[in-house]
This record gives C-alpha cells, structure tokens and sequence, in this order.
C-alpha cells in the first residue's frame, strides 16, 4: 500500500469526514482473518516490536516498556479486529482506535507503519529534530484521530464518536486504549459513566495492564484496589484476556454483538494482562523500562532478545 | 423598530425609552439600566433554534439547569447532559467534532475554563475543532453564590490558547448574533455569559464577530480625551453611565465594546483611537469584570505597545479574592468598577496626565 503523500502536515486539515477520494471502499475488510492468519500476525507483531526497539535507540529514546507491552493489542486491532486500512483512513465510516495512553506511540506508530498508512521512513527519523512523529501522537499525523500523552482525555473523546456515530445511524466500532495506571485518572472514571448510562456498544476499552507505572508499580499506588474490575460494577462488560495471545486477543477483540445481531446494551472492557517490555528478557517488568534510550550494546543485547525468542514465542 | 423588539430571544423586554435625539435617556447614576435580558437565556434560545435548522448541532449540558423543560422539538437526541463533568463534556464534544457533528457546550464559567482546562487545550484548540464552549455566570455576575463561583480569569486562560476565539457580548441580542456566528465558525471558540438579566445597548447596530463598536461618542463640538474599551454587558453600561457624566465635565469619551477579545485586530483598535493633539494624546481606559491578568486590558496593552503607546487606566477587579458576601452589583462596586467609581477613577487619570 502506498503512504499519504500528504503525511504529517501540521497544516493538514482536520475532521474531514469525508474520503480521501472518490471510489474509496467503504468497507476494504481487515485483510486479515485472524482465525487462519495468526502466524502471519505474529510476523506482524515481530516487525512492530523490533521496529519499536530501533526507534527507542534514536536520539531522544522512548517509551519502550508500555509500547512493547502494547504490540499484540495493537496488531490486533488494527490487522484482525478493526477496518482501518490506508485507503479507508479518512472514511466516515472507519473504526476508530484512539490510544489513550500516548506514550506508547511509537508502538502505534510501528502499527501503522505495518498497516502502510504511515512510510517506513518516518519511524527511521524518530526523535531527530523536526521529523514528522513526536514523542507522543498528534492528529497532523495520518491515522492518528486525537493527540494523546495527557492521560484520562481519550476515554471521553472515545464517548465522543460513539455518540455520534449513534446520533448520525453509521456504523463502526470505537476503541479506546488505556493504562492500568491511566485508571488513576479521574477524567477516565467520568467518561466511565456516561458510557455505560448511555449504553455505549459501539464502545470498546482496552486495559494494558502491565501493572508498572513510570514510577513504580500499580500496586504499590493503590494496593489490592482494582480499578478495572470496579468498571464492572459501573454497567461495562467486562473480559479478561492474555494480552499477548493473539489468538486469545482475536476472539476477545472481535466485534461484540447483542440479541440478534444488534450492537450489546452495554460498553465492553478488555482487559489485557500485559508484561512491560515484553520480548526483552532483561528489561521485562522492570519499572526502568517506561522510558528508555537505548545505545549501540543496548540495542544489540535487545534484538537479540527478541531475535532469540522469536514471534509469538515465550507464550504467557 | 427597537432591538428588544427586533429580536425574538428578547421578547417581553421592555422597549428602550429613546429621548428625541434618539441617544438613550440621561438616567440617574447607577440606577438600572433598562430594559434588560439575560444573556445564557439569549444564547439557549439561539441554540435550540439552530438544533432544529442544522442536524449537527448538538447541545451539551453540564447540569446547569438552563435546559429544564426546555423543548427540543424534532432532536431531544441532540441533547445531552453529561452530568457534572465539565472535563468529559469537553472531551465527549471533541469526538462528536471529529465526526462532523457541531457541538455546543454549557457550563458554569467558574468550572468550565480552569477544570475543563486541559481538555479544553488539547481536545478543543490544538486539534482546532469546531466547538462552542460557553461559560454562564462568568465575572462577579454570581454575585452571592461566592468567590468559587465568579469567573475572573477565563478570558486570560482561554486568550492564551491558540485557535480559540474569545468572545464577550454586550448584552443579550449581541449574545444571539454573536453565537449565530460562531455555530458557523470553522473553529472552537469561548462565548462568556453572565447569569441574570443584564443592562441591553442602546442602538440598533448589528455585531460581526472580530470587530469592536462604537457605543457612544462626546456630544458634537467636544475633542475626544478619553476612549473607554470594555466589555460585558454591566461594565458597557456603566461605561455609559460615566461617559454622560464625564461629557457634563466637557469630557469627550469614547466607549467602545470589544466584545470579541480574540481575534482582536491591531487596524482596529488603533484606529478607533484619536489623532494626538497638542501635548495631550488621550486616555485609553480599558474595563472588565476580569482580574487584572490575561484580560481586555492585556489585549488592548498588547496593541498599544507594539503600534500606538498611549497612557493607559486598566479598571479591572483588583488582584484578591471577592470573599464578601453581597450580590453582583455589591460585588461590582467593591471592586471599584460601578459607574460612579469610574467616574472618579478616570477623572484621577485625566487630573494625573503629565
């Protein structure tokens, strides 16, 4: 697929709606089926964390913890579960994913860059002075719908497009991507509500729960409080899954469905266990890993690691 | 036909008196200006309205209140409040934009611009989205309710954004003109409300978003020493109040109304001002329910030094809290920005002009 010619143009207009040109397919389909494709999925995701890794080695570094444990949620999304494909990008109709958590962008970057919405070139520059991509997602970027890095605003936009798709009768799924430590956001719990009164289910969150914040770990914030389970008692529907079984991430990410084929009568939240830096043996669930740059011995120690277990290999 | 009359939004306001040169009536100092309308009632007219002419509109309420009862007619979906959340009611707006949808979002000013600021910032400006953000009960104009709830500082943080029209009409019609206007904008904007009835302009002129208005000129044959740039609806009409006084002095004032702060053009405020004369360049007076930061005073100041320096009295709320109990108009006075106080106040300007 080719890239917008257009990519990150900071004076790229925003909020078209409308196709990028005319004869653009409405529905491309995900060109993936993830009920027979999981080893090419697993090739996807190899290339997403390896490229992830690499741009984590430029100049300014990056969050390589959050990213590497986000790779199997987003090539899920974005390969299996979703239609959001580089022709269909700026199509009314496109399902939308907004990561909330934005730290983690080089990781959706890496996604996009695979779904060939986003040139190659542009993850190679990361982090050099005046490059397209930034440390956290802009909406002057192609596929990108909202900027992100100030956690607790996606969930709220998320409710945003669900109510309108809703208002306006048009399909697609809403797919919102939290922290486990983004949960601490107050902001996250008032969009909470409204999504389930407003029994939102053209709306799906997805937990990364790596139980690591930048800091430290969850746990050590809010102890034995599990603010993921408490959107269960809200009204959300809720499904635990291994955040890196793409098999198990392709059933649980599919589109949900109600009484006869009706969009459900509730919101769902996906839970996905994660490991922070997941597939870097010696960074895994360390607190260090949220925000690393790595140098020459570092990023030959860490795609190696990765080259040793393999895709889809060390299972959870 | 009298603009009470001409406009629907105003209908069962008392005409405005006119004396026979057509200017409005001498009334004692800080009596009441009359007729009055509210503004918010102004704009959930004008927002109702337009919900039944465009099918993008959609009406976000943060429990206000201003909606009870109100029928929606054809789109009671294309209500909705969100509850007490101003910060998701920002953000929810920001993905209904993104879907073309063109919403409009009611909140108490005092929790709107400063806990919604963030949303506001990144949601709204940055990603430059068709938004209207209004914020009821701004300046002191909840008087009692207390210092939680006056408003003095959302013009100066919603100036500081990039992309945000900033707008504060003169009363209730502007209100109504002014929103019509920025429902067809192309970006986000902050509309500033107030919350009871409040004085109407004299006159019948129509308002054009970015372009401030000459309300009231020196009597003929008296130069021009004083220009007053305000905005709102009571410190319009207090200026007003002050400008009859000062005219008895042989004063020439001028009072313009900014009632949009942002965009705000150099060319025109620069030429709203008086050609030097003399040793005398003229007093700018600048007026706002505002603390002194961020507000007209800035906006005006930011020209001014940049194109034409003038001597400046910035009439602002002083730098503290307004923690006395009393209602909007104790409020106004104790801050020194009743009619009889600017009076004074540019009087002492004019007596300190080197």
């Amino acid at each position: 697929m080719t890239p917008r010619a257009e990519a990150c143009d900071p004076a790229r207009p925003l909020g078209t709606g409308r196709p990028a040109a005319a004869g653009v397919e409405t529905h491309p389909g995900p060109g993936y089926d993830a009920s027979d494709s999981v080893g090419e999925l697993d090739r996807i995701a190899a290339r997403v964390r390896e490229r992830v890794t690499r741009m984590c080695a430029g100049p300014e570094g990056g969050h390589l913890g959050g990213s590497l444990s986000l790779v199997e949620v987003l090539t899920t999304l974005y390969f299996s579960s979703l239609n959001i494909t580089a022709a269909n990008v700026d199509h009314p109709d496109r399902d939308i994913v907004i990561l909330s958590k934005g730290h983690a962008g080089a990781a959706l970057y890496a996604t996009l860059v695979e779904r060939g919405i986003l040139p190659a070139e542009h993850t190679d520059r990361y982090g050099q002075p005046g490059a397209p991509l930034g440390g956290h997602p802009s909406p002057h970027v192609p596929g990108i719908e909202v900027a992100t890095g100030s956690l607790g605003h996606g969930l709220g936009i998320g409710v945003g497009y669900a109510l309108a798709r809703r208002l306006q009768g048009r399909p697609g799924r809403v797919v919102v991507v939290l922290g486990d430590g983004e949960l601490q956001e107050g902001a996250v719990w008032e969009a909470a509500l409204v999504a389930a009164a407003r029994r939102l289910g053209n709306l799906t969150a997805v937990v990364d729960k790596n139980g690591l914040q930048q800091s430290t770990s969850t746990a050590a914030v809010l102890g034995s409080v599990d603010p993921a389970a408490g959107l269960g008692a809200l009204g959300w529907t809720i499904a635990n899954v291994d955040g890196h079984d793409l098999r198990a991430l392709g059933a649980t990410l599919a589109a949900p469905t109600g009484a006869g084929g009706s969009l459900p009568s509730a919101p769902l939240l996906v839970v996905a266990e994660t490991v922070k830096a997941r597939g870097i043996a010696f960074l895994e669930r360390k607190v260090g890993s949220h925000f690393v740059t790595l140098d020459e011995s570092r990023l030959a120690r860490s795609l190696q690691a990765l080259t040793s277990t393999g895709p889809g290999a060390g299972g959870s | 036909m009298t603009r009470a009359s001409a406009d629907p939004h105003l209908a069962g306001a008392p005409s405005p008196r006119k004396a026979s040169d057509g200017r409005a009536p001498t009334r004692p100092m800080d009596a009441p200006a009359s007729p009055t309308a509210a503004t918010r009632a102004a704009a959930k007219a004008v927002v109702i309205e337009q919900m039944q002419l465009d099918h993008r509109v959609v009406c976000i309420d943060t429990d206000t209140g201003l909606f009870a009862a109100s029928d929606f007619a054809q789109c009671p979906e294309r209500y909705l409040n969100i509850g007490i959340a101003e910060h998701t009611a920002v953000s929810v707006a920001a993905g209904l934009a993104r879907e073309g949808m063109r919403p409009v979002v009611f909140m108490f000013a005092a929790f709107a611009v400063n806990r919604a600021a963030d949303a506001i910032k990144l949601n709204v400006a940055y990603a430059n989205l068709p938004i209207v953000l209004i914020g009821t009960h701004a300046g002191l104009s909840a008087g009692f309710l207390g210092a939680t709830h006056h408003c003095l500082e959302d013009l100066g943080l919603m100036r500081a954004l990039p992309n945000v029209a900033v707008v504060a009409p003169g009363d209730a019609l502007q209100a109504a003109q002014l929103l019509r206007q920025l429902l067809a904008a192309d970006g986000p904007s902050y509309l500033r409300l107030g919350r009871r009835a409040s004085p109407v302009l004299p006159g019948d002129s129509r308002s054009v978003l970015g372009v401030p208005q000459v309300v009231a000129s020196p009597a003929e044959g008296v130069d021009r020493s004083v220009t007053v740039f305000a905005c709102g609806p009571e410190q319009l009409a207090a200026a007003h109040l002050a400008s009859e006084a000062l005219g008895r002095d042989g004063t020439g004032v001028t009072v313009v109304n900014v009632h949009t702060l942002k965009p705000l053009f150099t060319d025109a405020v620069v030429d709203l001002l008086p050609e030097p004369s003399g040793n005398t360049q003229g007093l700018v007076v600048t007026l706002e329910e505002h603390w002194r930061s961020g507000g007209l005073g800035d906006a005006i100041a930011d020209i001014l030094t940049a194109h034409s320096p003038r001597r400046m009295l910035r009439l602002a709320v002083p730098d503290t809290f307004c923690a006395t109990p009393g209602d909007h108009a104790f409020q106004v006075h104790a801050a020194g920005l009743d009619a009889s106080s600017i009076t004074a106040r540019i009087r002492a300007g004019l007596a300190d002009a080197p």
